[in-house]
């Protein structure tokens, strides 16, 4: 016994003392903060490859992305934030941090020398990260965040099963009719459903009915409906949630669509099970992994109707925010510049398969990636609308369209429950 | 015991007691001041004070006043029936006495004027019925725990008990379960179960029996389906410390009955329950207390749906915290709180009442 005391003492002794050893001095660094897992090895070679040119280090340090709203929050509350980070959530999340003076305004910087750096960037990408005079968040008008990929979310057909299925895979669906009766054309490939998706991920089904609200009612009557103006209960909230309605009696939708995640339903998609397939421009990686062959473009959601145009939620992937009380400002911005210039955002798109957040770089985004840069009249994001909807009222909805899609709910009464959810906030 | 002896004893506490009030007393306190404040809509930063709005929210204003009254009515009782007279020193009974009284009377004036506000404002909105239908959900999946988990825990133990020689390896294997985890349970659990293409509907179709495949993870069979996988997960628990109780009973008692003649029915009724009566009630609390609390396996298995049929009490809880109502969200964490408190006191009551 006395033995084995013995050596766990050496032991700990000796792990201490390494662990206390003098780390490599590269001098003062700066701190990342992110949840791209996927992306992490690329950040990694990037702060090797900054560090050789400028020799300022750089540290990117990866957090599980289940957890690092938590840790962000802690961060803030001990004033402990890194000087760069990724901000995860609605825009009043962003707001938050902008009001408390916790990030720096980037306005400055972005348009010094005749806005240099601010015309880099594709619009949109940009204005998720602003904020405009007299916004609801009462935030200093600017921009707050620095994005540094894109994304888009988009319906997916599979080009040889549409082709198999009877349809002319030059030609998709344009409206929810010929779609439907192209996915229900499934049912005649064995082992084959009409749609797939990740709707378990509840965000998904906000995407979409979004997506089928501004289709509907128009981008102005869905606003005021988050305004507490048009109720829930109104006609064309009822259409909106009947789409799901015909998804579900068509009987197209995969089973188990509804705690279906997303990486399932990719899975589902690229083994060629579905025809028909709702995602992000994230899901390249994936299809690509799981079967380089899988031939696939993109369309609009099919409109239900013609008056107005859908939406398609599009913008800033991923953006990084800077510490106000930051003690490496300069650097940072340095880094971010760099980051953000035509090769390294070249360098990212090739390697982490997402679309740039620069303009100019067309040729770069290449094969499966290019369908989801198409339908750019279309695309929107919750983070531009003058207004955000309460969550729990966006709760309601998914959980209402979930009802719908196992035929537990009708339209009608998902829009009840909603406006009465609605109520009680506004109340 | 002079100041220097007093000072170097307290300082053989100290350390417990700074982690005992760093991780326990101050996140309990904190949450309680936490469930009388609200995030702001607009800076999730910016906390105000609402009172018992969140409570009221969770229970609906008539209720929470009726709740507060009966609350106020047992406090003055226990204090004028001088119940807290089993408190050795005197003057610190006297003390609670005291403040017993005082916030009893406290409760019945806030439910009597949360009573007159409802009467003038015809207030009267419904308790929040997602959350008391997931606390109804996770008291579902509470039953099957408490009866089929346990009782395959009880058996497996007797089982074992009888073929002790083998019990090592089988307390192993069937303590493996717990030790994996929820989550990996979870995930595991969901490709077998899967609609499309999951391994057991693949498995029925091999052999022939077609018409029992389900969507295990469908409207119908979502919450059964979890309650089934939590207690198949959890019956190891059960199992170690019913068999460790089964040990402990001497051999010498069914011996004796032996002699005098009893069967093995009259010996497991007559000599087994009774004996493992305390042990079995500590299964029950614990089953309780562990179930109530599950999270990581629903977020796993049908990440709450379909359409929140699944969303458990503690997920409702995760999920209004994920929507930064930081303040609903420790309010009901002190509800479902209060709730399995009294139900462990209640059932300890009990036990204690069987075994005397």
């Amino acid at each position: 016994m006395r033995k084995i005391c013995a050596l766990l003492l050496i032991l700990a002794v000796f792990l201490y003392s390494v662990g206390c050893g003098p780390a490599e001095d590269r001098g003062p660094e700066i701190v990342i903060w992110h949840w791209m897992s996927d992306r992490h090895q690329v950040f990694l070679e990037l702060a090797h490859q900054y560090y050789e040119k400028e020799g300022v280090p750089v540290s990117f340090r990866l957090f599980p992305h289940s957890a690092y709203t938590q840790r962000i929050d802690a961060a803030a509350a001990a004033n402990d934030l890194p000087d760069l980070f990724g901000i995860l959530g609605e825009k009043r999340v962003l707001a938050s941090f902008a009001k408390e003076g916790m990030i720096e305004n980037l306005s400055p910087y972005m348009e010094k020398q005749d806005n240099k750096w601010k015309n880099r960037f594709i619009e949109i990408a940009l204005k998720v990260n602003s904020f405009e005079n007299n916004n609801i968040y009462q935030v200093e008008p600017g921009i707050y965040g620095v994005p540094i990929d894109t994304m888009s979310i988009q319906f997916l057909y599979n080009e040889n099963l549409l082709e198999k299925a009877g349809f002319n895979p030059n030609t998709p669906p344009n409206n929810l009719q010929s779609f439907i009766t192209a996915a229900k054309a499934a049912n005649n490939i064995p082992g084959v459903y009409g749609f797939t998706s990740g709707w378990g991920e509840t965000w998904m089904l906000e995407c979409l009915v979004t997506n089928y609200a501004f289709n509907v009612m128009g981008k102005d009557k869905f606003i005021r409906t988050i305004k507490g103006d048009v109720p829930y209960t109104d006609s064309d909230w009822v259409k909106v949630f009947s789409v799901f309605k015909e998804l579900r009696e068509a009987d197209i939708l995969a089973p188990d669509i509804v705690t279906m995640n997303n990486k399932e339903a990719e899975e589902m998609f690229a083994t060629e099970r579905a025809i028909f397939t709702f995602n992000g421009s994230w899901g390249v990686n994936t299809y690509r992994q799981i079967n380089p062959n899988l031939s696939y473009a993109a369309m609009p959601p099919p409109p239900a109707n013609s008056k107005h145009k859908p939406g398609i939620w599009a913008g800033a992937g991923s953006s990084f925010v800077l510490n106000a009380k930051s003690h490496m400002k300069k650097e940072a911005i340095a880094f971010l510049k760099w980051l953000t210039d035509e090769e390294r955002q070249e360098f990212l798109t090739r390697k982490t398969e997402n679309l740039p957040a620069i303009k100019g770089l067309g040729d770069s985004v290449e094969g499966s990636l290019k369908v989801f840069s198409q339908n750019q009249e279309l695309f929107t994001h919750p983070r531009l609308w003058p207004v955000t909807e309460n969550s729990r009222v966006i709760e309601a909805i998914n959980r209402g369209i979930q009802n719908i899609i196992i035929g537990a709910r009708t339209p009608k009464e998902v829009a009840e429950e909603v406006n009465r959810v609605k109520q009680r906030f506004i109340d | 015991m002079n100041k220097k002896e007093q000072l170097v004893s307290f300082s053989f506490v100290f350390p417990a007691l700074v982690i005992f009030s760093c991780f326990y007393i101050i996140p309990f306190f904190y949450t309680f001041w936490l469930s009388l404040h609200e995030a702001s809509p607009i800076n999730v930063f910016d906390l105000t004070f609402v009172g018992t709005q969140n409570f009221k929210e969770a229970f609906s204003p008539p209720i929470l006043a009726g709740i507060a009254g009966l609350f106020g009515i047992i406090l003055i009782f226990f204090a004028l029936k001088n119940k807290f007279k089993k408190v050795k020193r005197e003057s610190l009974a006297k003390t609670i006495q005291v403040t017993a009284i005082a916030a009893g009377i406290t409760c019945l004036f806030y439910a009597g004027a949360t009573l007159i506000h409802i009467l003038k404002t015809s207030l009267a909105f419904t308790p929040d019925p997602a959350w008391w239908n997931s606390v109804g959900r996770s008291f579902y999946i509470t039953l099957w725990a408490l009866t089929f988990q346990n009782c395959l825990a009880f058996l497996l133990a007797l089982a074992v008990d009888r073929a002790v020689r083998s019990g090592q390896f089988y307390r192993a294997v069937f303590f493996m379960l717990p030790i994996l985890g929820e989550v990996v349970i979870g995930l595991l659990l969901r490709t077998i179960l899967r609609a499309h293409p999951g391994i057991l509907n693949h498995m029925l179709e091999s052999v022939g029996l077609s018409g029992w495949i389900q969507n295990w993870l469908g409207r119908d069979f979502a919450l059964t389906t979890l309650a089934v996988s939590h207690s198949y997960r959890g019956f190891g628990y059960g199992f170690i410390i019913l068999l460790a109780g089964l040990q402990t009973i001497p051999e010498q008692l069914y011996e004796a009955a032996r002699i005098d003649g009893a069967n093995a029915f009259y010996r497991f009724t007559k000599i087994t329950v009774p004996m493992l009566i305390p042990v079995i009630f500590l299964v029950i609390i614990l089953t309780i207390l562990g179930t109530v609390q599950i999270i990581g396996l629903p977020m796993a298995l049908t990440r709450g749906g379909p359409a929140g049929q699944t969303t458990v009490a503690v997920y409702h809880i995760y999920n209004e915290l994920q929507n930064n109502y930081v303040g609903y969200a420790s309010s009901l964490g002190l509800i479902l709180g209060f709730i399995l408190v009294v139900l462990s006191f209640s059932l300890l009551k009990v036990s204690k009442k069987i075994n005397n």
